[in-house]
């Protein structure tokens, strides 16, 4: 997926696991299975506030952009 | 956000509850209704093959003039359409009581129930047709009948309110087959 979810390093700097942090930001550890897995289609910006405020970090710490360039006209 | 929902939950659900258990008890009148029926059509048929005169002259006391095998021809189409529309009308109910309990369960915006919902109204489509035979079987022996003594009122037909409920019907399952698609699109949403 283009879009990448860098959750792994983030909680491991953070000596946090998944279930402690599902419990700090309030999102169930279903949903954060599914952004941690890649198999997210959207994030809400209350959910990406919530982890950064947690983890201390950037959205773009959190997130990376991996697609190929395909030329725009 | 869940406790907006939860706050309407709490209230629709004496509204539901309430539904799902007056939906039972027709399904359990209709198959009661349904029973009967079938047991009357199954008598008519076994009356008529083993003393059809018997049977044809009691019809003969009440409409005088129509011929024999007509006469249980009639009552056994008769009886077999209440029968069919029966059947149809308590699985409309089933249905229904399904859906009721997807919303209970707190995601009704499925295709599933779209569908019912199609199947819902193609059902009440049939239904109606059946209403009109049956009405026009009743009609038709009516000219048969003495006037004097019968008194009958035979009404049936089409309805206003229920050619609306049928296109309620198929508007709702449009609806939501939308409801599908937006909760389709939120479900990879964190």
């Amino acid at each position: 997926m283009p879009i990448n979810v860098k959750l792994d390093d983030l909680l491991h700097d953070n000596r946090m696991t998944l279930t402690e942090l599902a419990e700090r930001v309030g999102i169930t550890i279903a949903n954060l299975s599914i952004l941690k897995t890649g198999k997210a289609k959207a994030i809400r910006f209350s959910t990406l506030e919530a982890i950064c405020a947690e983890l201390k970090c950037q959205p773009g710490d959190l997130l990376s952009f991996d697609g190929e360039e395909e030329g725009d006209a | 956000m869940n406790n907006v929902n939860e706050g309407n939950a709490n209230m629709n659900d004496g509204v539901l509850k309430t539904t799902r258990m007056f939906l039972t008890f027709l399904v359990w009148v209709i198959t009661v209704a349904f029973a009967i029926m079938a047991l009357v059509l199954v008598g008519m048929v076994v009356v008529g093959i083993a003393d059809g005169n018997s049977l044809s002259e009691a019809l003969q006391e009440q409409f005088p003039g129509i011929g024999n095998v007509v006469a249980i021809l009639v009552g056994a189409a008769v009886a077999s359409a209440a029968a069919a529309a029966l059947w149809l009308i308590r699985k409309f109910l089933l249905l229904l009581r399904t859906i009721v309990d997807t919303v209970r369960s707190g995601d009704p915006f499925i295709r599933d129930n779209a569908q019912r919902l199609r199947s819902m109204g193609w059902l009440l489509v049939i239904v109606t047709v059946i209403k009109v035979f049956i009405a026009g079987m009743i009609a038709w022996t009516a000219q048969y009948a003495d006037p004097s003594e019968l008194e009958a009122r035979v009404s049936g037909g089409i309805e206003f309110g229920g050619l609306l409920s049928i296109l309620l019907l198929f508007v709702l399952a449009k609806v939501f087959e939308r409801g599908a698609d937006m909760r389709e699109e939120l479900e990879g949403t964190v």
